[in-house]
């Protein structure tokens, strides 16, 4: 176990910003309630993905936490082991279903510090609010093209 | 200040054409990544039309610049030929006569020894990609020596573990470990891309490192596989692009060239002494 000079753990802060397939806006500004996720069911499905990849031992090991959670912005902080930082990394490349819902997780910032992860976290709502708007955008699109392939190949 | 490093992923379906520059550029500076190779299908030669047409769009999408989408300059293209029972080894020459000149990168999907063979020997061809069931099998010793000889690329999809079930991945795992053993010992080089559908397929650089410091790469490997070799494949393919390109190390150049090239070394010279 990699510690500090006085004994402690070291640890590691990722903040991810994570985006859903299915968001159906009721109307046309808010999130529908079921795709607004809670910090519980984040952890489960990165903790079960982390088990289900490198074993409950390891994953017991890794210490995951979540710190801070934004929903509306689809950002949060999780905490880890520095020991454990890239096999969860690799949990949430792995992670394709967020509590049912596809979904991706992207780790776009590590740091060693609480403080200046949040700081990062600030600095960049901005910029996501508008690549989510726009992944929403694309995503409708793909999915009635999806949809408009599949009538016709039942036509067929 | 150091240079930052260039990172591409060079397989993307063309979805991502739906976005607009900007919020591409936006999406990619997220990502950490500074060009994406869009993807072409063909499997048959009646497609070779429509994929000229394909490459002709993005091109012209590409063409259209201003300098506040300087995003357009890192979208490259990628030809994947998906070997069916159809396309026989003469119809694959004939893909490749008709689309190299026109595109920067040339896939193909291997699914027998002899294409394998084949295609490593082959110079118009860069990358070279396995189904998953049969990577352990078609990668052998002999051919992962080959490959480093004739400085072929092999890729590693993400998606094909992401987009199967947890059982499915186990397999796919060992399989692809195994070949990638072999592959590291004669030093050949991976090329990982992500073959994204969708934005859920998406992933960035730091994702694609650990992932492959979980199949035992080391953090030097993972680094090389993500940056060097994507863009040494780049490069080179440009370079070939270039109307002046004869030969490997060969190309046209003018006097005037030779002669700015000669004062500059004058010049160095001078400043030294």
């Amino acid at each position: 176990m990699l510690t500090t000079a006085r004994g402690k753990e070291r640890q590691r802060y990722i903040l991810v910003h994570y985006f859903l397939f299915h968001v159906e806006n009721t109307n046309g500004k808010q999130d529908h309630p079921s795709t607004l996720i809670t910090d519980k069911q984040l952890w489960k499905t990165i903790s079960r993905t982390h088990s289900a990849l490198h074993g409950d031992i390891k994953s017991a090991l890794a210490g995951l936490y979540i710190m801070t959670h934004d929903p509306s912005c689809r950002l949060f902080i999780l905490r880890t082991s520095l020991q454990a930082l890239d096999d969860v990394i690799t949990s949430l490349t792995m992670i394709t279903k967020i509590n049912g819902i596809p979904g991706v997780m992207w780790p776009f910032k590590i740091s060693g510090t609480l403080k200046k992860c949040k700081k990062i976290m600030k600095k960049s709502y901005s910029q996501i609010i508008r690549i989510n708007q726009q992944l929403k955008k694309v995503t409708k699109e793909i999915a009635t093209n999806q949809a408009s392939f599949l009538e016709e190949s039942k036509e067929r | 200040m150091q240079k930052k490093k260039q990172v591409h992923d060079l397989g993307i379906h063309q979805w991502i054409l739906q976005f607009s520059p900007n919020y591409l550029q936006d999406l990619l500076r997220h990502l950490n990544l500074s060009g994406i190779a869009i993807i072409h299908e063909i499997s048959t030669l009646k497609e070779i039309n429509d994929v000229k047409r394909q490459l002709k769009k993005v091109n012209n999408w590409k063409h259209q610049m201003n300098e506040n989408e300087p995003v357009r300059k890192g979208v490259f293209q990628n030809i994947l030929i998906k070997e069916r029972q159809s396309l026989k080894p003469a119809a694959v020459k004939k893909i490749l006569m008709e689309l190299r000149p026109l595109t920067e990168i040339i896939t193909i999907e291997c699914q027998t020894a002899a294409l394998t063979k084949w295609a490593i020997t082959d110079r118009r061809i860069d990358l070279l990609t396995f189904p998953p069931h049969h990577v352990k099998s078609l990668v052998d010793a002999s051919t992962a020596r080959l490959i480093k000889e004739h400085e072929k690329f092999v890729e590693l999809p993400l998606s094909h573990f992401l987009s199967i079930s947890p059982a499915h991945r186990i397999s796919t795992l060992r399989q692809y470990m195994e070949a990638l053993e072999r592959l590291r010992k004669k030093d050949s080089r991976i090329i990982v891309t992500s073959r994204a559908q969708s934005p859920l397929g998406l992933r960035n650089p730091l994702q694609v490192r650990a992932f492959l410091k979980s199949l035992n790469f080391t953090d030097d490997e993972a680094r090389k596989i993500v940056i060097d070799n994507p863009t040494e494949l780049l490069r080179k393919n440009l370079e070939k692009l270039d109307p002046r390109y004869l030969l490997p190390g060969m190309k046209l150049i003018t006097l005037e060239e030779i002669i700015d090239e000669m004062t500059r070394k004058v010049k160095t010279l001078d400043e030294e002494e």
